[in-house]
């Protein structure tokens, strides 16, 4: 396999090429997309009302600087014990969380931007118990030790101090982050399918790297990088041998072994061609410490209380500076283990050193290629690494200068999840008396020859280190640091943070809101544009159309307001926006010259007054820029001197359909109502009269017309119900039964009404009664049985209404 | 419609009127006897029965009747009578009618003070109810007892007029409901004496005048 910093470094040159282009003088206004926009996502709830509303009332948002605000973090937590194929209910609280944030955001009209953490490097305390159930799911520092002597003896340890393996071969740990990531990733696809314009933009997860806790600068470097659990161990071995899940042949992860490794190093003679490229010793591939194999019981069944992994090591089994046996069962004398000391240069350490790096790009990636099997599109799904090989204004050409990177093991390229998603990095640089540790300096040329979409998942062009007293620097400098980075281009960049206390790296109410301020209004109409003096070429006038009004007369033209169709972008929206030109003629194909011009607008509508009944009209239109530069002629429409005004009563419509139809004077038209099931057509109304439903109308003035229609359907009776009682003579006795009604004043009149008895399914006749009469009387029925009856109404074309029903006891 | 036409079970009914047409022809008047009486009746008939009341309510009857003397003073009658009426139906308000007609004999004490004979005396009757209605139409017949009592007003050795009271019961059960039928009726009679008058005492003998 290639490393994995390779790949994008061929299209470094190709990618500063197009950034620096940009788009030249003339070019015509580009629709917006994540390809020319700049998110300005700001880190702060967007349930924040208050402030929400106070960022959208100072900072003058626009065609390509889109409102959004970023919430970081959110840490999707499947309980270990939750069988995986109840993921979706066990997410719950998750699903419930992010609705909240995406409701906020709707309700504000601002965009979101959510980061999601794994438990493992960040939120550590959601994988407590399954570290606690088994420390191989822990990651190992280099002396085997999960934390430090001071950290191990802290009651939180595990939920402050103590990461998860990133180890694919942590089978039991890797089910469970597999199917709540699954599960978050499509209800999260969903959200963005039902909201595009809100929820722009997910980063997961958010800062994978290696255990970084230990970092001391007292100690030695080497003491406290990972991961050798024997997890992480044993995928090393198989990502060297293509063995394993790395088997070309069938393994769950075949063709991403180790590029030179494979078949040249299986089998005895394979060892020992290791040892000799590698200058090791081994006498086995069993691993040193706690050897295990893949054919040992995981558990894949979490919801059971029992682990039968047979090497599992709980928690209570975990000896603080005891896991480095010399003997006993889970020592093996000449077993493979990897290089515990740094030694930069050396092809076992390098080795070594890029395993890390690749556990934690396939970390990422693996979220990645989940995230687009759920259907998220990879504009959408942003990685989220810290740069470390770029941090504070190291370098990746000499990554070792950070003893982050080394720990970390996630260097800038471990960030790049194409095709499945974009890349997206924690980028921030920070102030220091007299210098600045910008991480900017390396990371964005890096990010920027990455993707054409990539994003800044936490930006700060200065925080101020809490330990030192430096002062803000003024707007302008601050200004600047934004421009250098707009001009590497990313789409999105999440501004850390809105408020914070203490003020490390508040934005509001510092030098970073006023540059942020200046910062949007330069590039709101740029589209991303390096030149920030470009002013674009208005693009063609669409959606023109215009009325002859016979009142006045005028000629009524209107825009739909939008700068392209099917888009929601307003030309008000537009900066350089300056207004629109409205040309006139009697002709068609008329020059649009001074002579024809009839005014200028910035609304949507404008009213010609200089119209006379009877002429037809064409009108075209144009958008000018502030440079005073117009954009093409929109397509010429003919406004006639007269129209057909046609609308529908309720029941029907028209054909042609109810609008306004110009045509040219003395044109026939032929016109027809159309009434909807259950109505009829009733008349004409307006200028034209009758009740036949097709007629010609002649435009020789402007007619307006209404088609009315009634309702042709049959309902059945109203307040249908009954009763028996007892009828009798001196000697004799009946029962009789006893219904009533009320006539549907929705009815026309009608013929009859029939009436049923009503049996299971089936209903039988029993009579039809006068459509006058209100009570019906049937004899002889049996005192205690019940009866139900239907009633319906019968018109005059037989058509019979539905049954009012009544059962009667 | 279920009719409830009961009709009577027609042995049983042959009999009764059988019994009842012995015993008028045990008091029509044998050759010899002193006379025979005609009398009408017509009077205001009102039943005993509540829901009679209710809805038919009461109304006119008529009789006649053949009386014979038996005894000096012990009287034996047969006849029938006649009650017609029309009510309505409790709930539908429909028009029903009901007709009863009975047939029967009795037998009464006679005496004569001046010019009035008061009389009273008892019957048995044979009632026959016939109801009418949209309902159905039922018929039934039963024997019930009568007791009447009256005066007439001698205007001549054959004509009388007078009035009379008379009580009478009979349960019946023609369909769903037991009733009587019967109640109190009081109205006026006109009789007429047919046949030989008792002969008058000859006149009392005198000596006859000399001639001159």
């Amino acid at each position: 396999m290639k490393k994995r910093n390779a790949p994008y470094l061929s299209t470094v040159v190709a990618a500063a090429a197009i950034a620096s282009t940009g788009p030249a003088f003339g070019q015509e206004l580009p629709i917006p997309s994540s390809r020319n926009a700049t998110v300005i996502s700001l880190e702060h709830s967007p349930a924040d009302s208050a402030e929400v509303d106070y960022v959208k009332a100072n900072f003058n948002f626009g065609l390509y600087a889109w409102p959004s605000f970023s919430v970081t973090t959110l840490t999707p937590d499947l309980g270990w014990r939750v069988p995986l194929a109840e993921a979706d209910a066990g997410l719950q609280a998750f699903k419930t969380q992010v609705d909240a944030y995406v409701r906020a955001a709707l309700a504000k009209g601002v965009r979101l931007h959510l980061v999601l953490t794994s438990g493992l490097a960040r939120g550590l305390g959601v994988y407590r118990e399954a570290k606690v159930e088994d420390v191989r799911n822990c990651q190992w520092y280099s002396d085997n030790n999960i934390a430090s002597e001071a950290q191990i003896t802290d009651a939180a340890a595990m939920e402050t101090f103590v990461f998860g393996t990133f180890s694919r071969y942590a089978r039991k740990l890797r089910a469970n982050l597999e199917a709540k990531a699954r599960t978050s990733q499509a209800y999260l696809s969903g959200l963005m399918a039902e909201h595009p314009e809100t929820l722009v933009a997910v980063s997961g997860w958010g800062e994978a790297e290696l255990n970084y806790r230990r970092l001391n600068n007292a100690i030695p470097v080497q003491e406290f990088f990972c991961d050798y659990s024997p997890f992480a161990v044993l995928e090393f071995r198989d990502w060297i041998l293509h063995a394993g899940e790395y088997d070309d042949a069938g393994g769950k992860y075949a063709g991403q072994g180790y590029a030179q490794g494979g078949s040249r190093y299986q089998g005895a003679d394979g060892l020992a061609r290791f040892n000799a490229d590698f200058g090791t010793n081994f006498t086995t591939w069993n691993l040193r410490h706690f050897h295990w194999s893949l054919s040992d019981d995981y558990d894949p069944i979490p919801e059971d209380a029992a682990n039968n992994d047979p090497r599992r090591i709980p928690f209570a089994s975990y000896v603080q500076g005891g896991m480095m046996p010399a003997s006993g069962p889970n020592f093996i004398a000449g077993g493979f283990d990897p290089p515990r000391a740094i030694a930069h240069g050396t092809k076992w350490w390098d080795l070594w050193n890029f395993f890390r790096q690749t556990m934690v790009a396939n970390f990422v990636r693996d979220a990645a290629v989940w995230a687009s099997e759920a259907g998220i599109p990879a504009e959408r799904w942003f990685s989220h690494q810290i740069p470390a090989d770029c941090l504070f204004g190291t370098s990746p050409a000499d990554p070792y200068a950070n003893g982050r990177y080394n720990t970390s093991a996630s260097p800038i390229w471990t960030a790049d999840i194409q095709p499945f998603g974009s890349p997206g990095a924690t980028i921030y640089d920070n102030k220091f008396p007299g210098w600045f540790a910008r991480t900017t300096d390396n990371a964005l040329p890096v990010m920027a020859a990455m993707s054409p979409v990539w994003a800044i998942m936490e930006y700060d062009a200065e925080g101020y280190p809490p330990a030192f007293s430096v002062q803000q620097s003024d707007p302008d400098f601050i200004l600047a640091q934004y421009r250098r980075v707009y001009e590497a281009g990313p789409y999105l960049v999440n501004f850390w943070r809105w408020t914070e206390s203490p003020p490390e790296h508040q934005i509001k109410g510092m030098n970073k809101e006023i540059a942020l301020r200046n910062f949007i209004q330069l590039i709101r109409d740029k589209a991303r544009s390096r030149d920030l003096g470009v002013v674009f070429t208005p693009p063609r006038v669409v959606g023109f159309r215009g009325e002859f009004l016979a009142a006045g007369p005028a000629v009524e033209l209107r825009l739909t307001g939008k700068i392209w169709e099917g888009q929601p972008w307003e030309w008000t929206t537009w900066g350089d926006f300056r207004h629109f030109e409205i040309y006139k003629g009697t002709a068609p194909g008329f020059p649009a010259d001074a002579a024809h011009l009839a005014g200028a607008t910035r609304d949507d509508v404008f009213r010609d007054p200089a119209v006379a009944a009877g002429t037809v009209y064409y009108y075209k239109v144009r958008a000018v820029n502030a440079a005073n530069v117009p954009g093409p002629l929109s397509a010429e429409i003919k406004v006639p001197g007269y129209a057909l005004v046609l609308s529908a009563g309720v029941g029907g419509t028209t054909d042609p359909e109810p609008g306004t139809y110009m045509r040219e004077p003395g044109t026939a038209l032929s016109v027809r109502a159309v009434p909807a099931e259950k109505f009829a057509f009733s008349h004409w109304s307006g200028d034209a009269s009758g009740t036949d439903p097709a007629i010609q109308v002649t435009l020789n003035a402007t007619k307006i017309l209404r088609a009315n229609f009634q309702r042709a359907g049959l309902f059945p009776p109203v307040d249908f119900s009954g009763r028996k009682a007892v009828n009798r003579s001196l000697s004799q006795e009946q029962v009789v039964l006893v219904l009533s009604w009320r006539a549907n004043p929705q009815n026309p009149p009608i013929a009859k009404y029939r009436l049923y008895l009503v049996e299971g399914s089936g209903r039988r006749l029993l009579a039809e009664i006068d459509p006058a009469s209100t009570e019906y009387t049937r004899r002889g029925v049996a005192k205690d049985k019940e009866y139900v009856f239907g009633l319906a109404a019968v018109g005059a074309d037989g058509r019979e209404s539905p049954m009012a029903t009544v059962s009667v006891k | 419609m279920i009719p409830h036409h009961v009709p009577a079970v027609p042995g049983r009914r042959t009999r009764l009127i059988g019994a009842i047409a012995l015993g008028a022809l045990l008091a029509c008047p044998r050759p010899g006897a002193a006379g025979v009486r005609l009398e009408l009746r017509g009077g205001y008939h009102s039943p005993s029965e509540q829901a009679f009341r209710d809805i038919y309510g009461g109304g006119p009857a008529y009789g006649a009747d053949v009386v014979v003397g038996l005894l000096k003073n012990v009287d034996l009658w047969a006849g029938g009578g006649y009650f017609y009426r029309k009510g309505l139906l409790t709930f539908t308000a429909e028009e029903t009618f009901v007709k009863i007609r009975t047939l029967g004999w009795g037998i009464r004490y006679r005496r004569a003070v001046g010019r009035f004979d008061v009389h009273g005396g008892a019957a048995l009757n044979f009632y026959l109810y016939d109801e009418s209605n949209p309902i159905g139409d039922v018929e039934a017949g039963k024997i019930g007892p009568e007791v009447r009592a009256g005066a007439f007003y001698r205007f001549t050795d054959r004509a009388s007029a007078g009035a009379f009271a008379s009580w009478s019961t009979c349960t019946i059960a023609p369909a769903q409901y037991e009733v009587d039928i019967g109640g109190l009726t009081a109205g006026l009679a006109l009789s007429y004496r047919f046949g030989r008058l008792t002969p008058s005492p000859p006149p009392a003998k005198t000596p006859p005048t000399p001639l001159k």
